[in-house]
């Protein structure tokens, strides 16, 4: 997993002083600059929710602001995993697309299908610095090119109804030391069947699986290639996440998630969950008040780690590219730098992927752009950098991602449910994860 | 003997009524949810009259501002009126040429049509999208119109009910010297209304319902239609199940009054043709 | 009237030449349309299924691998059990639907009170949206649902049939079966009404009772019905993706992975493009031996 280790060192470069680089100085001077592409329209793929979205609207504004283009949208409805990603589709039959967002890994299809514009070029011809703003964050795939600019990284978060730790009469837990021990020893003392209250509640994504693997500082490949899913940390790693559910009895089960009545917004919406653990996008409908109207405050801390090992979360950053069909490249190369650099400044809870930041110009922006919108729950300057801007804490890729990935994540999955809904013993569920995965890998080296 | 059949009857009338009520279950909920507030449509148990009664849900779908509901209305509308207009004709057509006509090769190359029946559709996404795209219809509602219009099930479904059409009447308009055409349209369509009827109604539904064809060739919100809008409109409300009801429900109303109306006309429509198998 | 037919036949080889000709008047317009939006289509996935697309911006590599896709496919354990499922939900599936739709249509006919509004309600299911119906579903039999609830409180332990994964397949495909068996209803009230009265009374005259007439007088009479719902409802039976990706998902594990669900996996999340193609190939052949062989065994039962 060197990928992994890449994005750890540099995301933590991200967020640490960096004098080389000319910082919001060159933002300024755009700004004032003519602006070559003025009355050029560009289309921008997205889905519906973020288009329709008081963040989209306001990066739209400042792009025509600063670049004088303006942007129009083609809205796809937001497609889960397994469904048809039709801007793939389109894209392959040659629609004129300018602008795209994606995680790196949905970003490698795109590049597979040889549909991505390398963006070296366009950036000397523009006389754009990638490498001095976005440093090792850039998306690049196996020729080396830059496919992508990092738009910004969702890191994951403990999120906590401080409520029902009231009713409870337990202390609001602390960043410091927050383990997984902890935290199951914390929903323990929340979980209460007679109200109908959950200590703990994840969802029922493939990375929960093997998150406390990945956490835990395990490789998913070995040196031949062939998955590593035999390690036994694995095994914990499964039978971790499903004992919530089955053995502690402190989140509801694998067969409930199944069924589809516990949608991501639950804990927001039932008020009756006391820890949540999912990624930092989940903060945005803390914010949304009028969507989410509640009478209880939420809290927020990282994410927590297995005990013994160095403090970690898991997260993921989402890139933005252009096309090859684009009809203005260098136009398009304007809007995405434009969006990769300033996306963070519109205060919707994004983390910049950014290297030329200052630590004061992460202070000025959280306390800026960050905490009005958690006012209600009183979240403060210190809970925000802890969870979102620590230096010291080791950030892991939230997927697996190598030789047949897709695949691989699909597997664990369909595993994982056996397991946790009592089909297969931990020992058969594994078994068939490891063997599996090595068949996966092996048809995708035969090619 | 009387009295038995009578309570016979009844008693097979109360069966079916339980089946019936199984049937239609689901759409006493969807509708009773959209009056519902979110919090209550989970409630168990399930309780028909919404206590409190709201009508928000319905608004919300009409004033949010964000999408046009009004606008795929219409569309839809158009669209599912277009491939119901067109296809009645186009496939009477075509299964009065594969049923009254005897030519070299028909058989043949109805069966081939048949076997189009079972081709898995999905594997054709991406061919049919660049032939849309060349032929310029992406993005317009002929992408959906036309295939429709080639389904081979309505080919065949008349195809059986022409050929259900006695021969003998048509043999002698032909002596009277009726050209084919005038066959067509004055004895076999005519004849046929009752099984055109079934397959408008079908249309109809199908149409109206889709949602792959709309989400695939269909770019531009403004012509986007109500299957997709509602799926727009609902995975931003995840848990928002009054909403999501309320969205169904709307969607769903002119099918089901089309077809309480279409029901009457197509039965009596057999009733009245006078043919017999 | 044969003998007349036969020579009317022979002299008039001109006139079926117009006939030939009209005949193909009638047939073009559709089949032009026909092949552009499914002939070309599908002949350009036969040909996909022979090379070794991934995806088909990227043709550089293109190669021909004759049947090496159609090996990979039946070397696969997984795949080859997707297939067996997708019998399964079959067999379920086509039997119960034409059974259940000409069990309630010959009861509709004769012998209930409140015939149309009976009907109406039966019919619903088939004019609903099968992604607004699933979610009603999944609420109704998940585990906090009416059905689990129910029994749990008369002392039973009810397994969640979406989320069993023996009972998963077979619960999808009487779903399914709820869904589109006011299809097949109609369509055999259709023909019921067809039947001559005086046949079924000259029937009831001989003493042959509401069993016999059922199954000596309107079986036959409507055979021809029969013979197209069975093929659509086989046909239908493998359409069934939108059910089970809106149901189940393909879950619990791969309990009810069937080839549909497979196929479109394999294309648009693996972006297996040729490997996805030749699976929809080994489908349509198969489906296409079944449908030949009831289409030459229709002369035995179907009764025009």
């Amino acid at each position: 997993m060197k990928q992994n280790n890449m994005w750890k060192k540099s995301l933590a470069a991200v967020l640490s002083v960096s004098m080389l680089a000319p910082g919001m100085g060159v933002l300024a001077e755009e700004a004032e600059a003519e602006k070559p592409y003025e009355g050029v329209t560009l289309t921008w793929a997205t889905t519906d929710n973020a288009a329709t979205g008081a963040e989209m609207t306001e990066m739209v504004e400042l792009i025509k602001e600063k670049t004088g283009i303006n942007i129009e949208f083609s809205i796809v409805p937001t497609s889960n995993a397994g469904e048809i990603d039709k801007v793939l589709v389109g894209l392959m039959a040659g629609d004129e697309i300018d602008i795209i967002s994606r995680t790196p890994v949905q970003l490698k299809e795109f590049y597979n299908a040889g549909v991505l514009e390398p963006l070296d070029e366009l950036a000397a011809a523009a006389g754009y610095d990638m490498e001095a703003t976005y440093g090792d964050n850039l998306i690049t795939y196996d020729d080396g090119q830059v496919y992508a600019l990092p738009e910004y990284a969702d890191i994951w978060l403990t999120y906590y109804n401080k409520k029902i730790f009231d009713d409870a009469g337990v202390e609001y837990p602390s960043a410091e030391g927050w383990t997984w021990e902890k935290y199951i020893e914390t929903a323990k003392l929340l979980q209460n069947d007679e109200e109908g209250i959950w200590g703990s509640f994840m969802l029922d994504y493939d990375n929960y699986n093997y998150m406390y693997a990945l956490q835990s500082g395990a490789e998913c490949y070995k040196e031949d290639g062939t998955s590593n899913f035999d390690d036994e940390i694995f095994k914990t790693s499964l039978k971790f996440f499903y004992d919530f559910g089955n053995e502690l009895k402190v989140q509801p089960s694998s067969v409930e998630y199944a069924s589809g009545t516990y949608p991501y917004n639950s804990f927001m919406v039932n008020g009756n969950i006391g820890m949540f653990i999912c990624g930092g996008w989940v903060a945005s409908t803390l914010t949304d008040l009028t969507k989410y109207p509640r009478d209880w405050e939420a809290g927020i801390l990282p994410m927590p780690y297995p005990e013994g090992q160095e403090a970690s979360s898991l997260y993921i950053s989402t890139g933005v590219a252009v096309p090859k069909t684009s009809v203005n490249k260098d136009a398009a190369f304007a809007a995405i730098s434009c969006i990769a650099e300033n996306l963070y400044t519109l205060g919707h809870g994004r983390i910049p992927v950014r290297r030329d930041l200052t630590d004061e110009e992460v202070d000025t922006y959280i306390t800026e752009q960050l905490l009005p919108g958690f006012e209600h729950d009183g979240i403060t300057l210190e809970d925000i950098k802890t969870a979102w801007f620590d230096n010291d804490r080791n950030l892991v890729f939230e997927k697996i991602t190598g030789t047949a990935d897709t695949t691989i994540n699909q597997i664990w999955v369909e595993e994982g449910q056996l397991y946790g809904q009592g089909s297969k013993s931990l020992d058969e569920a594994m078994e068939s994860i490891k063997t599996r995965s090595d068949e996966a890998i092996a048809e995708a080296l035969e090619e | 003997m009387e009295m038995k059949n009578k309570i016979i009857k009844g008693v097979t009338t109360l069966v079916l009524l339980a089946v019936g009520l199984v049937c239609i279950f689901p759409f006493i909920f969807m509708v009773s949810s959209s009056f519902k507030l979110s919090g209550d449509v989970m409630k168990f148990p399930f309780t028909l009259i919404p206590d409190p009664f709201t009508l928000d849900n319905i608004k919300g779908l009409f004033t949010n501002g964000i999408y046009n509901f009004q606008k795929w209305y219409v569309n839809t509308i158009v669209m599912t009126a277009l491939t119901i207009g067109i296809k009645i004709f186009f496939v009477s057509f075509t299964a009065y040429g594969f049923s009254k006509i005897k030519f070299k090769g028909r058989d043949a190359i109805f069966l081939v049509l048949l076997s189009a029946m079972m081709i898995p559709s999905d594997i054709m996404i991406l061919p049919r999208y660049m032939i849309f795209k060349n032929l310029h219809i992406l993005d317009t509602m002929w992408a959906l119109i036309l295939p429709s219009c080639v389904d081979v099930y309505f080919v065949f479904l008349l195809r059986q009910s022409f050929i259900s059409i006695p021969e003998s009447i048509s043999e002698a308009a032909k002596i009277d010297g009726c050209s084919h055409f005038a066959i067509y349209r004055k004895i076999v369509f005519p004849l046929a209304k009752p099984a055109i009827a079934t397959m408008s109604l079908f249309s109809f539904v199908w149409a109206w319902n889709d949602y792959m064809g709309p989400y695939l060739y269909i770019n531009t919100m403004d012509k986007q239609m109500l299957s997709v809008g509602v799926k727009l409109f609902s995975s931003g409300l995840t848990q928002d199940y009054g909403a999501q009801m309320a969205a169904a429900t709307v969607v769903l109303l002119p099918i089901l009054i089309a077809f309480l109306f279409c029901q009457r006309f197509f039965i009596e429509g057999v009733a009245s043709t006078g043919v017999k198998g | 009237m044969k003998k007349k037919n036969r020579a009317v036949k022979t002299k008039m080889t001109k006139a079926e030449k117009k006939e030939t000709l009209t005949g193909y008047l009638f047939v073009a317009p559709y089949l032009i349309f026909f092949l552009i939006f499914t002939g070309i289509p599908f002949l350009v996935a036969i040909g996909l299924s022979f090379v070794n697309v991934k995806y088909i911006t990227q043709l550089d590599n293109l190669k021909f691998v004759g049947l090496r896709n159609f090996e990979k496919i039946f070397a696969s354990k997984e795949i080859m059990q997707s297939l067996w499922r997708t019998f399964e939900y079959s067999l379920v599936y086509v039997p119960l639907i034409m059974i259940v739709g000409f069990g309630l249509a010959v009861i509709l006919n004769k012998g209930v009170y409140l015939k149309n509004t009976l009907r109406s309600m039966m019919f619903l299911p088939y004019v609903s949206n099968m992604v607004a119906v699933a979610v009603i579903f999944k609420v109704l039999l998940g585990t906090n649902g009416p059905l689990v609830q129910g029994l749990r409180s008369l002392g039973f332990d009810p397994p969640i049939l979406l989320q069993d994964i023996k009972l998963a397949l077979p619960t999808v495909a009487v779903i399914a079966v709820w869904k589109s068996v006011g299809l097949n209803m109609v369509t055999y009230l259709g023909a019921l009404q067809d039947v001559p009265k005086e046949l079924l009374e000259a029937a009831q005259i001989d003493g042959a009772n509401r069993w016999q007439r059922v199954r000596h007088v309107i079986i036959p009479m409507i055979s021809p019905t029969t013979f197209f719902l069975l093929i659509s409802s086989i046909t239908g039976s493998l359409q069934n993706f939108t059910v089970i990706q809106s149901l189940t998902d393909g879950g619990p594990g791969q309990a009810t992975t069937v080839m549909s669900v497979n196929i479109v996996r394999t294309a648009f999340s693996k972006y297996e493009t040729s490997l996805a193609s030749a699976m929809a190939l080994i489908m349509f052949v198969i489906v296409m031996a079944i449908t030949l062989i009831q289409w030459r065994g229709q002369k035995k039962w179907v009764n025009y």
